[in-house]
């Protein structure tokens, strides 16, 4: 009542969280490291690359004191490869394209390969797994070259954000906005059509992947996309309600447990 | 004041490795998002809030320092052309982290405030000794007014999931808004319909957050179930590392709590 | 003979426990056969608003009384349906146009709450990456 505010962050709070993106900059002028309160600083010695979060390597470019290496993906090639994958291939026809795989976590070529999960822990004593934006995923090389290239969590905000600040250090910048407005729409008119299938996660239990989607991708749609299946629910409040209770009088009667097999059937990629 | 002193000040501070800094802005980061996507007050993380703050207070003060240096013609270090740049990086780091935690707190006494009847009834189901002016006993006082029904939780120990400081601004807020109903309409009622918890007509007056609302998560372990209901041992469809799903709240609430999911 | 949801839903309840047999209740005309077959051919066409304001709200407190799967299934059809043009509309920056007026006018509050988080959301975020700004 006193401070009323949308559940989930909004587009704004997702630039700021976009902002924690580590890109990599070519200082033109040194700089002492720094201990910031979102963690260590290193020094800056020009021509030495390094690693900055985003919001600090664009202060040095609005300073003309850096500048900013594009990440990896942010080039005409790699985006008009995922292009093709979004819009062409057909295993994504209703599937965004694979994102950059977390740590330990095995790449989209190696499907046999299982995850092996390895946490950090807190000062605390519980368990760390890092995620976006606290990944190399924008930096100007990946991880791993054989990687095929993919868009990262924040895309859609790191891309916007270094095509207004830092276009001159972008190859090609306009050929770069046209590919990701093409990726915007090919994208967002599968999340709608993604409409259909919402009611898998209506029910307890259920789900619907979205396994690819971006933060502002999410952050655009997710008061709609709540909606939607609050209200699916709702709607199909008694039939769960009869399923339920007729799973607990089959269980009463002998142990059968259906759950497993039935739900499984939910599993799809929107 | 020499300016490596001042940044070794800072790592002589509580949980003063740089790693455990970087670490503990993540987990921060996280909380916050995950506090903005559900209904419900998420359990306060204390040591981590603490440490937080305890590094807010030590950067300000770091701060200060070295805008005093700048101004001091005295101190050698001024000739240093950075050391305005160094003062606005620190600055622009410093009001980024406010932010964040600003927000958390807003966000936490929103809920606080749109649900106070529930998590004051939840709280005081804790205590062992429930004082006099409760329950049975004061439906038959002729003088009920609707301050009966905010519940005394000053003694107790277990705040969970608020912070000490939520717990009595709870207290206070709900203590404040009975009186302002008894003092504007209700002390003209029945007395039988002074209450704020009241639940006649099968219909309770108390509202709660939702826990069946849907939330979007991306799932960190290898593979994690999404269970029927918040205490089931039945299980639904399975994610993947990696991967991100739109399922309700109560289903992945454990695995949350466990670090194997996060919310976005 | 017209009741109040909430006293046909007491007098029935007596009437399920045996304790008397008061009233059996009827369905809703927002919610008769008609209505029904009309939201199979198309759910698109319905002015949900004229038949009630809070149609879904009420199609859940109707459907606490009545065991209906099959017009459960018919209105989850009719709410994916309405919801998937709704987006359309809400994400379309020149407003709604031609036969959107007539559609977006016969919205239930539900469906009205949905459009305004789509169109808001795709508002700001124009606004975010400047497109608003440059139109």
């Amino acid at each position: 009542m006193a401070f009323p505010l949308p559940r989930g962050v909004t587009v704004s709070e997702i630039a700021f969280l976009a902002e924690m993106e580590t890109v990599t900059v070519v200082p033109r002028q040194r700089l002492e490291g720094l201990e910031l309160l979102g963690g260590p600083v290193e020094p800056l010695a020009p021509p030495r690359r390094a690693s900055l979060p985003l919001w600090l390597a664009l202060l040095l470019k609005r300073q003309r004191r850096a500048n900013i290496i594009p990440p990896a993906w942010l080039h005409p090639e790699p985006l008009s490869l995922i292009l093709d994958v979004e819009s062409q291939h057909q295993d994504y026809q209703n599937a965004f394209s694979p994102p950059p795989p977390l740590p330990g976590q095995p790449s989209v070529l190696d499907r046999n390969a299982t995850a092996s999960a390895k946490p950090q822990y807190t000062p605390d004593g519980d368990r760390y797994y890092p995620a976006p934006p606290f990944l190399p995923h924008n930096t100007a090389q990946t991880t791993s070259s054989r990687d095929t290239p993919s868009l990262p969590f924040h895309w859609v905000e790191v891309g916007n954000l270094l095509l207004e600040s830092a276009s001159d250090d972008l190859v090609e910048p306009d050929q770069i906005r046209r590919l990701l407005k093409d990726l915007r729409e090919v994208r967002m008119s599968k999340m709608r059509s993604g409409v259909d299938v919402l009611d898998e996660a209506a029910t307890g239990g259920g789900g619907v992947a979205l396994t690819g989607v971006g933060s502002m991708e999410l952050g655009e749609e997710r008061g709609f996309i709540t909606g939607v299946v609050d209200g699916l629910r709702k709607i199909g409040a008694s039939k769960e309600q009869a399923r339920r209770e007729q799973m607990a009088e089959q269980r009463a009667a002998g142990g059968y447990n259906g759950t497993q097999e039935e739900e499984e059937e939910d599993y799809m990629e929107f | 004041m020499d300016i490596d002193d001042i940044l070794a000040s800072v790592d002589h501070g509580p949980g003063a490795s740089p790693e455990s800094t970087a670490l503990d802005h993540q987990l921060l980061t996280r909380f916050w998002v995950a506090e903005r996507a559900v209904s419900e007050v998420l359990p306060w993380p204390a040591p981590l809030m603490e440490r937080m703050m305890d590094r807010v207070r030590n950067q300000i003060e770091t701060i200060e320092d070295l805008a005093a240096s700048s101004g001091d013609a005295t101190v050698p270090h001024t000739h240093n052309p950075n050391l305005n740049l160094r003062l606005s990086i620190l600055q622009t780091d410093l009001a980024r982290t406010q932010y964040l935690i600003r927000s958390l707190l807003r966000a936490r006494l929103a809920k606080v405030t749109k649900y106070s009847m529930h998590y004051l009834v939840r709280l005081a189901s804790r205590d062992k000794n429930p004082s006099q002016t409760q329950s049975t006993l004061s439906s038959q006082n002729p003088n009920q007014q609707p301050e009966d029904s905010v519940p005394d939780i000053a003694s107790l120990t277990d705040l969970a999931p608020l912070s000490e400081p939520e717990a009595s601004f709870l207290h206070a807020h709900q203590t404040l808004l009975a009186g302002h109903y008894g003092g504007s309409f209700m002390g003209a009622f029945p007395r039988q319909l002074r209450r704020l918890d009241d639940n006649a007509g099968g219909t309770s007056m108390v509202q709660g957050p939702d826990l069946r609302e849907v939330v979007f998560v991306r799932c960190l372990g290898a593979e994690v179930p999404v269970l029927l209901e918040e205490d089931d041992d039945d299980v639904g469809v399975t994610m993947r590392m990696g991967d991100v799903w739109v399922v309700r709240w109560e289903g992945v609430k454990k695995a949350w709590a466990r670090g194997e999911v996060e919310l976005l | 003979m017209d009741l109040p949801l909430w006293l046909g839903e007491m007098l029935s309840i007596g009437a399920r426990l045996g304790t008397s047999r008061l009233v059996t209740l009827d369905m809703p005309d927002a919610l008769s056969e008609r209505v029904m077959n009309a939201l199979k051919a198309d759910p698109r066409t319905l002015d949900l608003r004229a038949l009630a304001p809070h149609f879904y709200n009420l199609s859940e407190r109707i459907l606490e009384l009545f065991e209906e799967e099959e017009m459960v299934d018919v209105l989850t059809d009719t709410f994916k349906k309405r919801a998937a043009e709704i987006a359309d509309h809400a994400h379309n920056s020149r407003g709604a146009v031609g036969d959107g007026v007539d559609f977006l006018r016969g919205l239930d509050e539900t469906e009205r709450q949905l459009f305004r988080a789509a169109h808001d959301r795709a508002k700001e975020m124009r606004i975010w990456s400047g497109e608003a700004r440059r139109k």
